[in-house]
């Protein structure tokens, strides 16, 4: 295939596109609401946007590798509320951190296990997972939110560093952590590969299942993550957290240029797209605009910045 | 063809057979001609829904936007009847309702190539909000009398909706059996490029199969107002969309395409359905039910994965 | 070239979506419009109320009820002069829900009125509108360990669950089973009304057993199928409770099915909850439900707006007070109650809701 040499252009005038629209929306609701363009507000959304961020930057990977995780949600909520009752049963705080984030690994692992290990399709593993760890959060805490944590916890979700949420902090240095592994070293490269042709991929001798196994695993961490951000900036851990994030998370990818049958994308096109349904949700919101027409505007802009001909060149698989 | 087809259902078959044992163990009310009625009268939208599904997913595709297209038919259905349309002209309206969604995910997805799951994301949302916002917010209900045919009608001593959804998927089996388009649908799902070498034309089978897939979708709607009685714009069939999908993939299909058929889809419903109804039948722990409905879903998955791994050790690349 | 015009025309498309949608919000057509007041041009030359501006912040938008709750805040909002700002996320999401008050700190308003989806996750977001000197006030659903001034309810959830109680016990003549139906397992408020409806029965009604709850998660469907399951399962049921809007209408098209199918005796099983009349209003009729708890939401939302106006014009909440179109409310300490109402066959007529 001789889509990797095409890959790099493709990309960067995608991005350009992205960028602009981005701008656009910008420069757009800053003449509608005088609020918009301002340090609080920017602040305000930067905070906010933290939890789909962390969970886009596994399901990027996992989506370049043409696969997919609709099991994130769950995942979040399942070990946001695995901390809530390790902590609640007297753990230092920190110690039920590391449980939430075991959680996720677990849940990561199961996932990984039954789709790179028995080649099942991963979709479906991860629907059932959706809806068991849901049902499994319900067992465990019969839907209590559970809340009370130390002040020092809130610090995560809820302090400012110099001016700047620290969550966002976080979120920014993991983003380009995460977009030196994809485009510098050899693991990027095999996720690439396996996206575009896996058995190529198997075929030079790489390990396709233990590639995949370490994408889920790194999605049910990075979805335990967004758990504890999570619950230090809502200081609750409720059995609802996370409910349909995966579709926010999964329109950012998309938005921001990742190709939905693998092979193509780039963390830096998923972080623009997050922040292109940020900052049209916040200006909507300022604006007082509806949620419903928000989902028709978004619906229609997910329509627009993904639908170009740029898909030609794939049109059936 | 029909000894190979029966063998790629049997691990599922079996499987709802060992849950059926298990809930008639549980409970002495499950196994019974009216819970078996009970259970069938729960999931006759689901049935007819899946018959689309399965056809999308044989292309290679998949559609999120059933559900927002069931709330949109549901309330246009329900907005019509409170003008005082007819009953019956206002169900035809609302299958013509649902065949323009379909036309439109379809222009979409045939027409200007977007993947299938990037249009049905867009118009799930977009469907959805259009749905509220024709309903204003409000519930549609206090249906006239006449519009409960559809859902609770009987005809020939049967439920009308059963016969509706066991006609459906009659015609639907013979056509993707034995058929010409059916084997096109196949071809396409299965290698794309060489369908379209063969001289299929791709993108009118895709459009055709998003318009029908549309059609069934709007009379499983017709069927879903008419027999719950009441319509919530903003949740009607929220969850629809992936609980189909998983009941075709439970049935064996692959999600790549070229592989499934409707009989397997229906017992992936069928399957989906009896657990919901058996975990309430069996007094469960409400907590539980979400828990275990899932647990047997990764079940019939690792059962349907280890059949086909037996049966053919060369690789699908099943792994979307 | 080409990907420039295509750029430029994503560009004019996303302006005029926006655009537009800003329309539809103006025009108070949308779920979550800015009701101005008719004569705003003409206000602001005389006084400075039009300026007052308050985000009122139901749990949901979607919803029958909170459907009726806004014509309520847009009537008010009318009534007094101000502008009020009625949106919520989609789904019952206590994320985004916070999200959505963040958003609306930052548009300066003077008050909020929530119906917070989780009681304890709006604690930090209650302390930084206290901070920049934003009135607040919960509606329907309390916060009570937060920084809310008053809550505003049509009663306490224990009396609303004990009325259920009530309500149920004396139709099926103190003994049977009865179930319950609750919209999510895990909401606050329908924990706490169905908690003090056991108790009730616990105290009142010894021989009532609850034999199960249920959860629709807020789907029709799931109620639906829910109520189909109970009256299966239960053969011997006498009572179903519904405590939340989708949840009586769903158990009595059930009954009613199964009555007309023959497999449940007419009138064996009594059905009472909170509904909006309108919705339930044919199964009243047929006397399959019997009585319907519901206060008006509209009513709702028009104290909790007169309430943060009263704040923020620095004027007292006193009881008895006299709210117009409301009536008369009782305050009772930090809480406003503007009571209950039972719907029966001879009065459903009369609700406009």
């Amino acid at each position: 295939m001789s889509e990797r040499t095409i890959r790099l252009p493709f990309r960067q005038n995608k991005l350009l596109v992205q960028l602009f629209l981005l701008l656009f929306i910008l420069v757009l609701f800053s003449f509608l609401s005088p609020y918009f363009f301002t340090v609080t507000n920017f602040m305000n959304v930067f905070n906010q946007m933290v939890e789909v961020g962390l969970i886009a930057i596994p399901m990027t990977m996992i989506v370049i590798s043409g696969a997919m995780d609709l099991s994130v949600g769950s995942i979040l909520g399942f070990s946001a509320v695995c901390m809530g009752i390790a902590f609640e049963h007297g753990l230092n705080i920190w110690a039920s951190v590391v449980v939430a984030l075991v959680a996720g690994l677990l849940c990561g692992a199961v996932n990984g296990y039954l789709i790179a290990r028995h080649r099942m399709q991963a979709i479906v593993v991860t629907i059932g997972m959706l809806v068991m760890l849901r049902g499994l959060v319900y067992v465990f805490n019969e839907g209590r939110p559970i809340s009370g944590y130390p002040d020092s916890f809130y610090f995560l979700g809820q302090e400012y560093v110099a001016g700047v949420p620290f969550n966002a902090i976080f979120l920014a240095l993991l983003f380009l952590l995460a977009n030196f592994v994809m485009k510098r070293t050899r693991f990027g490269t095999y996720v690439y590969g396996i996206g575009n042709n896996e058995e190529a991929v198997h075929y030079s001798g790489i390990s396709v299942v233990r590639t995949r196994m370490i994408l889920f695993l790194l999605s049910g961490l990075f979805s335990a993550t967004a758990g504890v951000f999570l619950v230090s900036r809502l200081a609750s851990a409720e059995a609802t957290s996370g409910t349909n994030i995966e579709l926010d998370v999964l329109t950012a990818t998309l938005i921001g240029g990742t190709h939905i049958f693998g092979g193509r994308g780039s963390l830096s096109g998923t972080f623009v797209g997050l922040l292109i349904i940020v900052f049209l949700r916040n200006g909507l919101n300022l604006l007082g605009v509806s949620v419903l027409y928000q989902a028709v505007i978004l619906g229609a802009l997910l329509l627009i910045a993904v639908g170009n001909k740029s898909f030609k060149g794939r049109s059936f698989q | 063809m029909k000894r190979i087809a029966n063998i790629h259902e049997a691990p599922i078959i079996l499987f709802t057979l060992i849950v059926i044992a298990l809930f008639s163990s549980l409970s002495p009310d499950f196994l019974q001609f009216d819970n078996a009625r009970l259970i069938l009268d729960q999931n006759i939208s689901s049935f007819i829904v899946a018959i689309g599904m399965t056809m999308v997913i044989l292309l290679g595709g998949m559609d999120l936007s059933v559900g927002s297209v069931l709330a949109l038919t549901a309330t246009s259905v329900g907005v019509f009847l409170n003008h005082g349309m007819h009953p019956w002209l206002a169900a035809l309206l609302g299958v013509c309702i649902g065949v323009l969604c379909g036309a439109v995910n379809g222009y979409f997805i045939a027409k200007w190539k977007i993947p299938d799951i990037i249009v049905t994301l867009a118009t799930m949302y977009i469907f959805r909000g259009i749905a509220v916002g024709i309903s204003g917010g409000t519930w549609m209900t206090n249906f006239p009398e006449g519009f409960r045919y559809f859902g609770q009608g009987e005809l020939f001593g049967a439920s009308f909706p059963l016969l509706v959804a066991i006609v459906l998927i009659a015609i639907f089996i013979y056509v993707m059996r034995f058929t010409r388009s059916g084997r096109k649908i196949y071809a396409i799902g299965g290698n794309g490029s060489a369908a379209k070498l063969a001289g299929i034309n791709v993108a009118r089978t895709k459009f055709t199969v998003y318009v029908w897939t549309g059609m069934l979708v709007g009379i499983a709607a017709v069927i879903f107002a008419s027999k719950v009685g009441s319509v919530q714009a903003s949740t009607a069939g929220s969850s629809l969309s992936f609980e189909v999908m998983a009941a075709v993939l439970i049935g064996g299909g692959s999600i790549f395409g070229g592989v499934g058929t409707v009989a397997g889809t229906m017992i992936g419903v069928l399957f989906m359905g009896m657990i919901k109804n058996g975990l309430i039948i069996s007094k469960i722990s409400p907590f539980w039910v979400d828990a275990t409905t899932g647990f047997l879903i990764i079940l019939a998955i690792v059962i349907n994965t280890l059949q086909r791994i037996r049966q053919n050790k060369s690789k699908e690349g099943d792994l979307l | 070239m080409k990907k420039v015009i295509l750029t430029v025309l994503t560009g004019v498309m996303a302006l005029s979506l926006a655009a537009c949608g800003n329309n539809n919000g103006n025009n108070g057509n949308g779920g979550g419009s800015q009701a101005a007041p008719a004569a705003s041009g003409s206000a602001s030359a005389g006084s400075s109320s039009a300026s007052r501006t308050y985000f009122i912040n139901p749990k949901s938008i979607g919803p029958a009820y909170w459907a009726a709750a806004q014509k309520g805040a847009e009537q008010a909002a009318g009534d007094l002069n101000v502008k009020v700002v009625y949106n919520a996320p989609t789904e019952a999401d206590s994320a985004k829900q916070i999200n959505m008050i963040q958003d609306m700190l930052t548009r300066k308003v003077d008050g909020i009125g929530v119906s917070p989806n989780d009681a304890k996750a709006v604690g930090p977001i209650f302390k930084k509108a206290l901070g920049q000197d934003v009135k607040i006030v919960t509606w329907d659903s309390d916060a009570p360990e937060t920084d809310r001034q008053y809550y505003v309810a049509p009663d306490t959830d224990k009396t609303v669950g004990e009325l259920l109680a009530k309500t149920i016990g004396d139709e099926i003549g103190g003994k049977g089973k009865v179930a319950f139906m609750v919209a999510g397992l895990g909401s606050e408020n329908q924990i706490a009304k169905s908690d003090a409806a056991k108790a009730y029965f616990a105290a009142n009604y010894p021989d009532i057993e609850v034999v199960t709850t249920v959860s629709s998660d807020d789907d029709q469907q799931k109620a639906y199928a829910n109520a189909q399951n109970l009256i299966k399962t239960y053969p011997d049921l006498n009572g179903i409770i519904g405590f939340a809007g989708g949840e009586p209408p769903a158990a009595a098209e059930v009954v009613e099915q199964a009555v007309k199918a023959g497999t449940l005796k007419a009138g064996q099983v009594a059905i009472t909850g909170i509904a909006v009349p309108s919705v339930v209003k044919n199964y009243i009729k047929n006397g399959t439900i019997k009585t319907d708890i519901i206060w008006d939401p509209g009513k709702l939302a028009y104290t909790t707006v007169y309430v943060l106006d009263q704040l923020a014009q620095g004027k007292e909440i006193t009881d008895g007070m006299d709210i117009p179109t409301v009536g008369k409310v009782i305050v009772d300490g930090k809480n406003v109650f503007i009571g209950t109402l039972q719907v029966t066959k001879d009065n459903v007529d009369s609700f406009g809701f």
